[in-house]
């Protein structure tokens, strides 16, 4: 087998792995970082694209199985009532996320103290603040300041045009006195054109990390993390585009795979070391898995709305709902969000799963009766650590390179069901004093499983926690996890921004004590 | 069958489906009948509920991606036009009454 050395080597270049190879690459060190996805052109993911509508259906299908590339793994979700959502490819997610950068409020940083649920992250969002702005200036969010529920945001790029749905469901929110404001989005927007353009952390980051000296390797799979000793790993075994193994010695590894690709990892380098996965003495590697549950909403107007148009994601959003209440059912709280309705193709696909349209004399009756007459709302749910809530290794059904898949077992809380139960009816009372003629509204949305965290998480205690308050394991010295694996608590709002800002910080640290974690003896 | 006929055939059929509309472009005119017809050979095309089956996705998804229907769509939005509203008048309302919530949450 052909060996390769490095010194830090980052696993993974979506949203997280990206941002880590950015700031390591500023060092002097040998960086290299690992995907298992292609590198794309910008043409073909492109926001613009018109053809995106399409590809969302097909190569761009957020369902790993529906897709079925040969990057991909597959996730039998078949004992959850929501499914993973993600893509594999040097961006990772970033080339088909909505870009909905709202920042996790201060108090979701201590829930246990507030609310007596999940756990206390170990640093909090003061912390955070300075890595929200630098990655908020990075990616372009535009937003706009002055926002009563993120009183210190500045320096946003100009709001995003919220469009004539956006208006009608300020005004219903203003009826009704509930906390709105315009989206924070990753679009880079200017005065003369608030349409904007989505980045995604390819341009944004990996780009200048390249020109930094980062060797990206796309198509690059790693099979297992080799162990040296109890307390410290040397290298991956990784296969190439070729399908040939590599040993990749490094100093140092970070792991950056999403919230599944992680535990995945880490789960199938098992060893005499550790044989139930790697850094899991703890037992927690897998555990505790968070998702959003998120609710659906749909209002039906009288009137051409074109609600179609404008930018993909969210344009207004509220968080009227967000923190526990004690009349209410149900702890901590929930997102509103309004969504761009679908496109033409995406309308029918819609019309004709709920069988609302047929070819014939009334085609088109039945789709402009639809199509760009909608608005379109998501509760996002904050969603608790609970143990019973687990991912692990599915052997029956192995990817392309015999690596084991994974399952996920996962059931809704009664927290949850009570949160997505509040947050359909308070949607449906918003929709109907906008003047929707018919609503319809159900949740959780199966393929929605877009924000996963918490499954290896950080925590204190080497007992109950895989990581501490650096991403480093508690088991393993030289080994670190920036991603939302680690994330101790869901909140509920989009985890793009937090993962980035998360990585930044804990990047930093490495940055800070190169000298103490490079000169361990492997 | 010969090729000519079952463009022939496709055609009639894609008109089925998708009907004659005034503002809407002719669904055989934007469609590629001769790449659509590459798919059939003499015994399928004539079971015309099967090919309908069979090239639904394809016709709706080739449809509406054609420059045609998405001009015809963008006129739609034209004629529809609304009055712009000021986002600052509209948020006046929740700057007032939310001051302390940033605090609380």
């Amino acid at each position: 087998m052909k060996t390769e050395k490095t010194d830090i080597l980052i696993i993974g270049a979506g949203a997280s792995g990206a941002v880590s190879s950015w700031n390591l690459s500023k060092t002097n060190l040998k960086i290299t970082c690992l995907d298992q996805g292609p590198l794309l052109s910008k043409k073909e993911y492109s926001f613009n694209n018109k053809e995106r509508e399409i590809n969302k259906m097909h190569y761009f299908n957020p369902d790993t199985n529906i897709r079925n590339l040969a990057q991909d793994y597959p996730i039998d979700s078949d004992n959850s009532p929501i499914s993973i959502a993600n893509y594999n490819a040097i961006g990772g997610s970033t080339l088909i996320y909505s870009g909905h950068y709202l920042r996790f409020h201060k108090t979701d940083f201590f829930t246990k103290k507030k609310d007596g649920v999940n756990s206390n992250w170990l640093f909090h969002y003061n912390h955070l603040k300075k890595y929200y702005d630098l990655n908020d200036k990075m990616m372009g969010v535009s937003g706009l300041v002055g926002d009563p529920a993120y009183p210190d945001i500045k320096n946003l790029l100009p709001p995003i045009e919220i469009g004539t749905t956006g208006k009608i469901l300020a005004k219903a929110f203003n009826k009704l006195n509930w906390h709105w404001w315009p989206s924070y989005a990753a679009v880079k927007t200017s005065k003369r054109y608030l349409k904007g353009i989505r980045p995604t952390v390819v341009e944004v980051y990996l780009k200048k990390a390249i020109k930094n000296g980062l060797i990206l390797k796309p198509n690059c799979k790693v099979i297992k993390i080799i162990s040296s000793s109890k307390s410290l790993v040397k290298g991956v075994i990784y296969k190439n585009k070729k399908n040939k193994k590599i040993y990749l010695k490094a100093k140092l590894i970070i792991l950056a795979a999403s919230g599944i690709g992680t535990p995945r990892i880490l789960l199938n380098s098992y060893n005499k070391f550790f044989p139930n996965g790697l850094a899991n003495n703890s037992g927690k590697v897998g555990k505790n898995l968070m998702l959003h549950p998120l609710g659906f909403i749909e209002g039906k107007f009288d009137k051409y709305l074109a609600s179609n148009e404008g930018v993909e994601g969210c344009s207004i959003y509220s968080h009227e709902f967000y923190k526990s209440n004690k009349k209410r059912n149900f702890k901590r709280g929930y997102t509103i969000q309004h969504l761009r309705s679908p496109g033409p193709i995406e309308a029918y696909h819609f019309l004709n799963k709920f069988k609302k349209i047929n070819f014939g004399k009334n085609f088109f009756k039945n789709f402009f009766d639809y199509f760009g007459k909608t608005i379109q709302l998501s509760v996002i749910c904050e969603d608790f650590a609970d143990e019973k809530n687990y991912i692990e290794l599915d052997f029956k059904k192995k990817d392309k390179d015999n690596m084991p898949g994974v399952k996920i077992n996962y059931k809704l809380s009664k927290n949850s069901k009570n949160m997505l139960s509040h947050g359909l009816n308070h949607c449906k009372k918003l929709l109907e004093i906008a003047g929707a003629k018919k609503i319809q509204a159900f949740g959780p949305v199966k393929n929605t499983g877009w924000h996963i965290s918490g499954t290896t998480k950080m925590g204190k205690s080497k007992k109950n926690s895989v990581v501490n308050k650096f991403g480093q394991c508690h088991d393993i010295q030289n080994l670190f996890i920036v991603d939302s694996s680690i994330f101790p608590s869901s909140s509920a709002v989009n985890l793009a921004s937090t993962i980035q800002a998360v990585s930044l910080m804990l990047t930093d640290n490495i940055k800070d004590n190169l000298t103490k974690y490079l000169n361990l003896k492997i | 069958m010969k090729k000519k006929n079952i463009r022939k055939k496709l055609k009639y059929i894609l008109n089925q489906m998708i009907p004659f509309s005034t503002d809407m472009p002719i669904c055989h005119n934007v469609i590629n009948l001769q790449k659509l017809s590459k798919k059939f050979d003499n015994d399928l095309i004539k079971n015309t509920d099967e090919i309908k089956k069979k090239i639904a996705n394809e016709v709706v998804e080739n449809y509406f991606m054609s420059n045609e229907v998405i001009n015809a769509l963008k006129k739609r939005k034209k004629n529809n036009h609304k009055k712009k509203e000021n986002l600052e008048n509209l948020l006046i309302k929740v700057k007032k009454n939310k001051k302390s919530f940033g605090r609380n949450l």
